[in-house]
């Protein structure tokens, strides 16, 4: 198995690197899409930082005709915070600029009258009854949280939600092989460790 | 969300250290040795604050960032010498989820912007240090009075993009005698932003009083270094409080592997 984690130059990609190569895969940072580049099992786009930014440098580096080949192969893609704000059509961070697309729905920005914007710290989860993963996250399982923004998608997508004040947000989002993640796995202890390895194999595996 | 109980680590370019009203600092221990026991005692978030930096006018320590990404799972805070964004990006890249500015953005809050429209809003906290009701933020570790208002600085500080607020009462830093929830309640009614609470928590009832009042984290230093509380112990007696806390987690993603 091989993982490829895209540098997106604004973010640390550290600490989701040292995460996925706890779990024994094989990991590769990427920092220009080019004719040299290897395919890899599985993408991530890890992310703290403006969308703006972000997504200049998926048209600098190439990552959109990466990311695009990629699932044309039917390989799997994993967002993580702004990563999976990415896969959106577009944000009110920066109207001008585009996301990936792979999601239908704009990426908005979290209302102060809902609670305290950035959302920041822990919170629970709650994934669809129906979700494989449903049974395994408990009630009081946190994982920690730290944005303004949240990804407005089709409740199709949804795997699981959180809560802004006691506005519901999605918290994990779902197409196919691909997944995207409100929250930080990598910054979330064991627990969330565990449940990025979880969603990992599962999208490798499919 | 859940309230925050987040340990300060204060360095002082050699050791870790605590002192009182930000004056006096001892000596606690090697930052090794701090940062192996908070890895151990379950804290919700990590401030580390390089209080030399500025003054000495050095670099931030990145190379003990790197550790601290080594050794903790969670998130951490970094502070101290936090002048441009190039030096941000760097703390960023060295595993920190995000700056601490003070001093830096009582000089100069474009920094406070240009840092919020590279690295996002959510990576920059600023550190607003004030004595008691008095009214004015302080710069340089609390030796320098600035003309600024704590509410007006708050203000603009939410309107150039911060994403987080420290509120230090620095007259009762390190006295163990509670937080200034009154100085604190005046905050939270004027910003949207999150605000963590530091200076005065010596009880476990200290954190609970902060948290009815709204504020999201209470940050502490001295009731972790000189006495036997450990916040996995706040957590436990804040829930009984009925504080909404993060608590021990016996979830079967651990039990189940």
């Amino acid at each position: 198995m091989k993982i490829q984690i895209l540098d997106l130059k604004i973010n640390n990609l550290n600490s989701v690197a040292k995460a996925v190569s706890s779990f024994g895969f094989e990991t590769e940072i990427v920092q220009f899409f080019d004719k040299g580049t290897k395919r890899a099992d599985l993408i991530v786009i890890p992310g703290v930082g403006h969308f703006k930014k972000a997504s200049e440098v998926l048209d600098s580096c190439r990552f959109r005709d990466m990311v695009s080949e990629h699932l044309n192969q039917g390989m799997a893609v994993i967002g993580i915070c702004l990563g999976m704000q990415l896969m959106m059509q577009g944000s009110e961070e920066s109207p001008p600029s585009s996301g990936l697309g792979i999601f239908p729905g704009r990426v908005k920005k979290l209302k102060a009258s809902d609670s305290r914007v950035p959302n920041v710290g822990w919170n629970t989860i709650r994934f669809d009854e129906l979700d494989p993963f449903a049974n395994l996250v408990q009630q009081n399982d946190c994982f920690y949280f730290t944005h303004s923004y949240y990804t407005e998608v089709p409740k199709d997508f949804i795997r699981a939600t959180s809560l802004h004040g006691k506005t519901s947000f999605p918290a994990i989002i779902k197409r196919n092989n691909v997944v995207g993640i409100q929250f930080h796995p990598e910054k979330s202890g064991l627990l969330g460790r565990q449940l990025l390895r979880k969603i990992i194999v599962e999208s490798i595996e499919k | 969300m859940k309230f925050r109980i987040i340990p300060i680590v204060l360095y002082d370019g050699t050791t870790v250290v605590k002192g009182k009203n930000f004056f006096n600092d001892r000596t606690i221990g090697s930052v090794e040795a701090i940062a192996n026991l908070y890895a151990r005692r379950r804290p919700d978030e990590i401030f580390f604050i390089d209080i030399s930096a500025t003054s000495s006018n050095r670099e931030p320590n990145f190379s003990i960032f790197e550790k601290f990404a080594e050794k903790f799972d969670i998130p951490f805070c970094v502070g101290g010498g936090i002048n441009s964004l190039t030096i941000a990006q760097r703390c960023l890249s060295s595993g920190a989820e995000k700056v601490l500015l003070g001093t830096a953005a009582l000089r100069r809050i474009d920094l406070v912007s240009d840092i919020a429209e590279e690295l996002g809003s959510q990576a920059v906290v600023v550190s607003v240090d004030t004595f008691d009701m008095e009214g004015s933020v302080y710069a340089e570790n609390g030796r320098v009075r600035t003309n600024w208002n704590i509410f007006d600085f708050v203000r603009t500080l939410e309107n150039a993009g911060a994403g987080e607020i420290l509120l230090q009462d620095i007259s009762r830093d390190g006295m163990l005698q509670g937080l200034n929830t009154l100085l604190i309640g005046e905050v939270l009614t004027r910003t949207s932003l999150p605000v963590v609470a530091s200076g005065g928590a010596g009880s476990f009832d200290h954190f609970a009083e902060a948290a009815k009042i709204g504020v999201s984290g209470v940050a502490a230093s001295s009731i972790f270094q000189f006495t036997q509380a450990t916040p996995a112990q706040v957590a436990l007696y804040l829930n009984l409080e009925g504080v909404d806390v993060r608590l021990p987690s016996q979830s079967h993603l651990i039990n189940k592997g």
